[in-house]
C-alpha cells in the first residue's frame, strides 16, 4: 500500500508551473504592499492630498495606479534583488501562514480555486487601474482642448484685500500667479485685489454682512457696503489677523489664517537732507540697525523731527508703529506723532508733495517696502504719480531691531450664506502658496529677528491712544444755504454719510455737537447745537441732520458772534463745513479772523471747504503754526490748508474735494493738535 | 462525455475587457456627477426689492430719490438699495460673484452697459418680458441694443451717457478728430486714459474716430489692411498730443475734471461734469460760464447702465413693476436734474430742449443757484445730438478680458511706452481674438 497522493492540484500546479505559480504570488504580494504604502504614504501628503481629493474616487484610483506602476518598477533586473531582501520576510511569513493552515481535502480544494483565480484576480486589477487611468484622462484631455481651442467658461470672481499700502504688490503678484496658472488656456479665476478697510471697519463689516456702519432713519432703505466682499485678507501682521477674528462673530464668517505670504519690517524713513546727519550721530548701527531708544532720541531730541505714523484708528501700520513706542513715549510725543493721514500711502503722498511744510522734519514709520516704493516707482495706484525721487529726496532708511516684523499672514474669509466651492478654495489655497514661495514684496528686509506684534500688543495700544490722546470738545456748524444740498453736489448729504465714520479718529472722551447757520427771512439764522455725542453716538447726529433748517448764505464772522455765548463748554473749537460760497458776503478779508478774537468761548476755528470750492486768499499767512503736520498736498481732491492766528487762536481752512471722509478726520486730528 | 475544453486564454480577454470597462464607465461617470452643480435651493421671498448698483452718493443721489419715490407709492414691494463701490470694475466684480454663488442676495442689477452682454451670456439674468419695454418704451434704440444678447433682451435701460467735448469759451470748435488733437496740442487736453474702463472707452473713441473698426459683429478686424494704419495713426497722433503737453495719462472722470478747472482748455468727459463746472464760481466771469459744451468731433462710445432682473429673484413680476417706475417718463426727467445722467426715452430730450431746467424744485428759489437758460440749451442741444451719434462698445460674453487686452497695448502707445512703430497688429490682433473667447495669451501681445 502506498502512502496517499498529495493533493492532485497543488500537485499538478507546483509540477505543472512551478516559477509562474511563484511569480504570480510573488507580483500579488508586490502589488498588495506598494499600493497599500501608496496610499498611506500620498495621504500624509497634503500638496498631493488636495489634488487627490478633488478626483472622480479620492484616492482609490490613484493609490492602485501607483501601487501597479511600483510593482512593474520592483520587478527591474536591478531593483529586484535589493526588493526582495526587503520583501523577503514577509513572504517567509506568508509561507508561516500558509502552512499553519489546515489541509486536507476542502482545504486543498480552496487553495488550488484560489490558484487558478489568482491570474484573473491580477488581470481585473491591472484592467481596472487602465479603465479607472482612462476615465481620468479622456475628460482632461478633452477639457484641456477646450480649454485651448473653444470659448472660455465664465472666470469665478474673487476679490483679495489688503493694506492700501500693500495693494499694488499684491495686485502685480496676483498677475503673475495667474499668467503662470493659466498660461494662455481658459482663466477659471479672476482675483481682483483692492485695500482693506480699517481694522474696526472690518469687525463690524464682517459681522453685518459686509455692510458699513452707516445710520439710517425709519424711511432710508439704502445700504453701503465696504466694496466686494472678500474671499481672502491679507493683514500686515499675525497680531492684525487675531485682533480682528477675536472680535468677530464667527456666526457669519470664518476667518482662517493660512500661511505667511511674506514679511517685512518697520523702519523709520527720512529725507536724505536730514538722514545723513542722524546717521553720523548715530554712528555705526549694529545688527539689525539701531536701538530704538538711540533712534528716537536723536530724531525727536537733537535734531527736532516729527516722528510721525498713519492713524492708528485707521491704519493697521500705524497702529502697530505706536505699540512700538508706547514704552518710550510720553503722552506729549505719542499725540503729536499721529499724523492725519489715513494710510502709509497717504503719508507717501504728502511727503512727495514739495507743497508739504515742514517735510524735513518729518521723520516716517512705516514698513520697510513702502519705502523701496517711494524710491523706486511712480505711486500711481497710491493717487500721487509723478518722477521718482532721487538724492536728497529720497527716504533713507533707519532698521532697528526693536521695530516689529510684519508677516502678512494669509486669511481666508468663509461667508456663511455663500459657501464657497471647492474649486475657489483650490486656487486661494494655490494662491497663498504660491506667495508663500515667491514672496509680495521685492525690497530687501532688514536684518535681525523682530518680533511681530500680538493681538494683546494692539490691544494695549489701542486702549493707550484713547488714554493719552488730548480730548477734543468740536462744534461742527453746516453751511446751511441751498447750494449745500442741490445736485449734483449734494454735499450736505455727503457729510451727513461721512459723519459716523469720524468715529475712527475720536476717543471716548471727544465730543461732538451739530448746528447750522444760514439766512432765512432776512436775518441771520444759527441753529444751535442739541447737546454733545460721544464717539458711540453720532448716530444722534447724523439723524438730526435732515431736520437742520436751509437758507441762503451768511456770513461765518455773523454766526460766531451769535454762537459763542452758547459754546459749552467754553474752549469748545468750532468747525465750518461749507462749499465755500458764503466766504464772498464777508466785510473784509480779515473779517473772519476778527469775529474769532472776539468770539470768547471759541478756543479755535476749522473751516472745511467741500466739494470744488476753494479758501481763496482769505487767511493771511504767518503767525505762529498750528503745531504738528498740517494737511498739505497740491493733488486734485486734497485738502490744503492755510493756517493763520487770530487773536492767538488758531484757524484753518481746509479744501476737502470729494472726499469728505477723509477731510473730516484730517481735521479732528488736526484740532486735537490744538490742544497739545 | 467529454466538453470542449475552456481555453484559460478566452477567460483571461473577458475578465481583463469586462474590468476595464466597468472602470472606466464608473470613473466618468463620477466625474460627470462630480462637475455637475450643485443643486441649490430656490431663493424664497422676503417681500422686498433689492438692488445692486454703484454708489449714488457721489453720482448726486437721484437713483435714492426714485427708490424713496417707490416705496411712498401704496401697495408696492417695497425697494432697498444697496451701494457696491465707486467704481463700475468693483461693482461688477460683486453682482457677477454674488450671481456665480447662487447668492439669493440681489433681485435687480443696476449693470454698466459694458457688461451686460457677460452677464446674459453667463446667465445670471432673466429674459426681459417684451410687454415690459412695451409698456414705457420707446426706448433709444442704440440703448434698448445694449440689453439684447443672442437675440433675446436680458435688461431695461435706465441711464444713459455720452462723451461731451468741453471747451474754453474763446477756443475755436474743432470739427473733425484730427483738428481736434492739433487744437488740443496747442491749448491743452484733458481725457480719460488711465488703465480702467474708461481708459479703454477713450482709447476706443480714439481709433474710430480717424476711421478704423475694432469689430465687425464678434469678430476682430483691428488688424487688418486699412484699419491697423488708421488706428496707428490716431494712437499716434494722441502720443504726441499728451507728450507734447506733459499731460498725465493716469486720469480718471473726476481727476480730468479737476485738471480742466485749472487750466481750461478742451476736455472729453461725460455730462456729469456740466453741471459740476457750471455751478463752479471758478468757471464764470463776469460775461457767464467761461466754458461751452458740444457734441466730441468723431465717434463717441455709448455709456449708461440697465436695469437687468437676476436669474434667482423670486419676485421677478414686483422687479419689473420696480422697472416700469425707474424708466417711466417722469423718473427719467429726474435723472436730468442736474445729476449728469442721460434719459433713455427719446421724448424726454425732446420735452428738455423745449423747456430746458433742473428738475429739482429746490434750485430754483435761489437765484444764484440758477443755471443760465442759455448754457442748459446748450447742453440740452449737445446731449441730444451726442447719445444718438455713439456707439456701442464689443458685446461679448468677454468684453472685459477684451477691454483689458485691448487697452494695454494702445495705452502703451499712447502714453510712449511703445513706440508706435513696433506694435505688432499681427500679435496684438491675435491677443484680441483670443481675449474675445476669455483667454489671455501668456507671451507678450504687443511686440514682435
Amino acid at each position: 500500500m502506498t502512502s496517499p497522493s498529495p493533493s492532485p492540484s497543488r500537485e499538478n500546479t507546483e509540477a505543472d508551473n512551478p516559477a509562474s505559480r511563484s511569480s504570480l504570488a510573488l507580483a500579488v504580494r508586490d502589488a498588495v504592499i506598494t499600493t497599500v504604502v501608496a496610499g498611506i504614504g500620498g495621504s500624509l501628503w497634503p500638496g498631493v492630498n488636495t489634488v487627490v481629493a478633488s478626483l472622480p474616487g479620492g484616492w482609490l484610483v490613484p493609490a492602485l495606479a501607483i501601487g501597479l506602476a511600483l510593482t512593474l518598477l520592483l520587478r527591474q533586473p536591478r531593483i529586484a534583488p535589493l526588493w526582495q531582501k526587503v520583501a523577503g520576510p514577509l513572504t517567509s511569513a506568508g509561507d508561516l501562514v500558509r502552512d499553519l493552515l489546515p489541509t486536507g481535502g476542502r482545504t486543498e480544494r480552496a487553495r488550488s480555486r484560489l490558484r487558478r483565480a489568482l491570474p484573473l484576480v491580477a488581470i481585473g486589477y491591472v484592467a481596472v487601474v487602465a479603465g479607472a487611468v482612462a476615465g481620468l484622462l479622456l475628460p482632461w484631455a478633452g477639457g484641456r482642448a477646450v480649454a485651448w481651442l473653444g470659448p472660455c467658461d465664465p472666470a469665478r470672481e474673487l476679490q483679495v484685500i489688503t493694506a492700501p499700502e500693500n495693494t499694488h504688490a499684491l495686485r502685480t503678484a496676483v498677475a503673475r500667479f495667474l499668467r503662470e496658472r493659466e498660461g494662455g488656456r481658459c482663466p477659471e479665476h479672476r482675483i481682483s485685489v483692492g485695500p482693506a478697510p480699517s481694522m474696526e471697519e472690518m469687525i463690524d463689516g464682517f459681522q453685518r454682512d459686509w455692510r458699513r456702519g452707516d445710520v439710517r432713519g425709519d424711511n432710508e432703505p439704502f445700504v453701503r457696503l465696504l466694496g466686494p466682499r472678500p474671499a481672502a485678507w491679507i493683514p500686515s501682521s499675525t497680531g492684525e489677523a487675531e485682533y480682528v477674528r477675536n472680535r468677530v462673530n464667527t456666526a457669519e464668517v470664518t476667518l482662517t489664517r493660512g500661511l505667511s505670504v511674506d514679511r517685512d519690517r518697520l523702519v523709520v524713513g527720512m529725507l536724505g537732507t536730514v538722514a545723513d546727519g542722524v546717521a553720523v550721530e548715530l554712528g555705526e548701527p549694529q545688527p539689525g540697525g539701531y536701538p530704538l531708544g538711540d533712534l528716537v532720541e536723536v530724531a525727536r531730541g537733537t535734531r527736532e523731527l516729527l516722528l510721525s505714523y498713519p492713524q492708528p484708528g485707521l491704519s493697521s501700520a500705524g497702529l502697530i508703529a505706536l505699540s512700538e513706542f508706547a514704552g518710550l513715549d510720553m503722552s506729549a510725543d505719542t499725540a503729536a506723532s499721529i499724523a492725519f493721514d489715513d494710510d502709509v500711502s497717504a503719508m507717501l503722498c504728502r511727503l512727495k508733495d514739495p507743497a508739504t511744510p515742514d517735510r524735513e522734519k518729518i521723520a516716517m514709520v512705516v514698513p520697510s517696502h513702502s519705502l523701496h516704493d517711494y524710491n523706486s516707482r511712480s505711486l500711481v495706484d497710491e493717487g500721487c504719480p509723478g518722477a521718482v525721487p532721487y538724492g536728497g529726496q529720497a527716504l533713507h532708511e533707519f532698521a532697528s531691531p526693536d521695530l516689529s516684523a510684519l508677516d502678512y499672514p494669509f486669511v481666508t474669509v468663509d461667508w456663511r450664506a455663500e459657501p464657497r466651492p471647492a474649486a475657489d478654495r483650490r486656487v486661494l489655497g494655490d494662491l497663498m502658496r504660491w506667495l508663500a514661495a515667491n514672496g509680495l514684496f521685492h525690497s530687501p528686509v532688514p536684518q535681525g529677528q523682530a518680533q511681530v506684534s500680538d493681538d494683546a500688543a494692539l490691544h494695549r495700544a489701542r486702549e493707550r491712544l484713547d488714554n493719552v490722546l488730548p480730548e477734543v470738545t468740536l462744534t461742527l456748524m453746516l453751511d446751511g444755504s441751498e447750494s449745500m444740498s442741490v445736485p449734483p453736489s449734494v454735499l450736505a448729504l455727503k457729510t451727513r454719510e461721512a459723519l459716523p465714520f469720524m468715529r475712527r479718529t475720536l476717543i471716548p472722551d471727544d465730543r461732538v455737537a451739530l448746528g447750522a447757520f444760514s439766512v432765512a427771512g432776512g436775518g441771520l439764522r444759527v441753529t444751535e447745537p442739541g447737546g454733545q455725542a460721544g464717539r458711540d453716538e453720532l448716530h444722534r447726529l447724523t439723524l438730526s441732520f435732515d431736520r437742520l433748517p436751509h437758507g441762503s448764505d451768511a456770513r461765518v464772522s455773523d454766526m460766531l458772534g451769535r454762537l459763542s455765548p452758547a459754546i459749552d463748554p467754553p474752549g469748545a473749537s468750532v468747525a465750518v463745513l461749507t462749499d465755500g460760497g458764503l466766504f464772498n458776503d464777508e466785510t473784509a478779508d480779515d473779517a473772519i479772523a476778527k469775529a474769532l478774537g472776539s468770539a470768547g468761548r471759541v478756543h479755535g476755528l476749522y473751516i472745511l471747504v467741500l466739494g470744488d470750492g476753494s479758501c481763496g486768499n482769505r487767511f493771511p499767512p504767518g503767525g505762529p503754526q498750528a503745531r504738528g503736520p498740517k494737511a498739505g498736498g497740491a493733488e486734485a481732491g486734497g485738502p490744503q490748508a492755510a493756517g493763520a492766528q487770530a487773536g492767538g487762536k488758531p484757524i484753518v481752512c481746509a479744501e476737502a474735494g470729494q472726499d469728505v471722509e477723509s477731510a473730516l478726520t484730517r481735521m479732528v486730528a488736526t484740532i486735537r493738535g490744538w490742544t497739545r | 462525455m467529454t466538453g470542449r475544453p475552456r481555453r484559460p486564454g478566452s477567460a483571461r480577454r473577458l475578465v481583463a475587457v469586462t474590468a476595464f470597462v466597468a472602470s472606466l464607465l464608473v470613473t466618468l461617470t463620477v466625474g460627470v456627477a462630480r462637475s455637475l452643480p450643485a443643486k441649490v435651493a430656490e431663493c424664497a421671498s422676503d417681500n422686498k426689492i433689492t438692488l445692486a448698483t454703484g454708489s449714488d452718493v457721489s453720482a448726486g443721489s437721484f437713483r435714492r430719490d426714485l427708490i424713496q419715490q417707490w416705496n411712498r407709492r401704496p401697495n408696492v414691494v417695497p425697494a432697498e438699495l444697496v451701494e457696491i463701490a465707486d467704481y463700475t470694475d468693483k461693482e461688477r466684480a460683486e453682482m457677477a460673484a454674488s450671481a456665480q454663488s447662487g447668492s439669493c442676495r440681489y433681485d435687480i442689477y443696476v449693470v454698466d452697459v459694458a457688461w451686460t452682454a457677460e452677464f446674459a451670456a453667463n446667465g445670471y439674468l432673466q429674459e426681459i418680458p417684451a410687454k415690459i419695454l412695451e409698456s414705457v418704451g420707446p426706448f433709444l434704440p442704440n440703448m434698448l441694443e445694449t440689453g439684447r444678447f443672442d437675440g433675446r433682451q436680458y435688461a431695461v435701460p435706465f441711464a444713459a451717457d455720452a462723451p461731451l467735448l468741453y471747451r474754453r469759451r474763446d477756443l475755436p470748435l474743432p470739427g473733425t478728430p484730427q483738428r481736434l488733437a492739433e487744437l488740443g496740442r496747442r491749448h491743452g487736453y484733458t481725457g480719460q486714459f488711465a488703465d480702467y474702463e474708461g481708459g479703454s472707452v477713450n482709447l476706443q473713441e480714439t481709433i474710430l474716430s480717424y476711421g478704423a473698426k475694432i469689430v465687425e459683429g464678434d469678430e476682430v478686424v483691428l488688424d487688418r489692411p486699412g484699419n491697423r494704419e488708421k488706428a496707428l495713426s490716431a494712437l499716434t497722433a494722441w502720443n504726441t498730443v499728451l507728450n507734447d503737453l506733459g499731460s498725465p495719462t493716469d486720469l480718471r472722470e473726476e481727476s480730468s475734471l479737476q485738471a480742466f478747472r485749472k487750466r481750461p482748455g478742451y476736455m472729453r468727459n461725460w455730462p456729469f461734469a456740466f453741471p459740476r463746472l457750471i455751478m463752479d464760481p471758478s468757471m464764470r466771469d463776469d460775461e457767464g460760464p467761461i466754458f461751452t459744451v458740444s457734441p466730441l468731433p468723431g465717434v463717441g462710445v455709448l455709456g449708461g447702465f440697465n436695469l437687468a432682473v437676476a436669474a434667482r429673484s423670486p419676485d421677478p413680476t414686483a422687479a419689473h413693476d420696480l422697472i416700469r417706475f425707474l424708466v417711466s417718463a417722469e423718473s427719467q426727467r429726474d435723472l436730468l436734474a442736474c445729476g449728469g445722467y442721460l434719459p433713455v426715452l427719446p421724448a424726454v430730450y425732446d420735452a428738455y430742449r423745449a423747456d430746458p431746467r433742473c428738475g429739482r424744485p429746490e434750485a430754483a428759489t435761489d437765484p444764484d443757484l440758477e443755471i443760465p437758460r442759455e448754457a442748459l440749451q446748450e447742453f440740452a442741444d449737445a446731449i441730444a445730438v451726442a447719445v444718438r451719434n455713439t456707439v456701442p462698445r464689443p458685446r461679448a460674453a468677454h468684453y472685459i478680458t477684451f477691454s483689458e487686452v485691448f487697452r494695454s497695448c494702445a495705452h502703451q502707445v499712447v502714453s510712449g511706452a511703445l513706440p508706435p512703430q513696433e506694435l505688432d497688429f499681427d500679435r496684438y490682433g491675435e491677443a484680441l481674438r483670443e481675449a474675445m473667447a476669455g483667454r489671455r495669451t501668456a507671451k507678450d501681445m504687443c511686440r514682435g
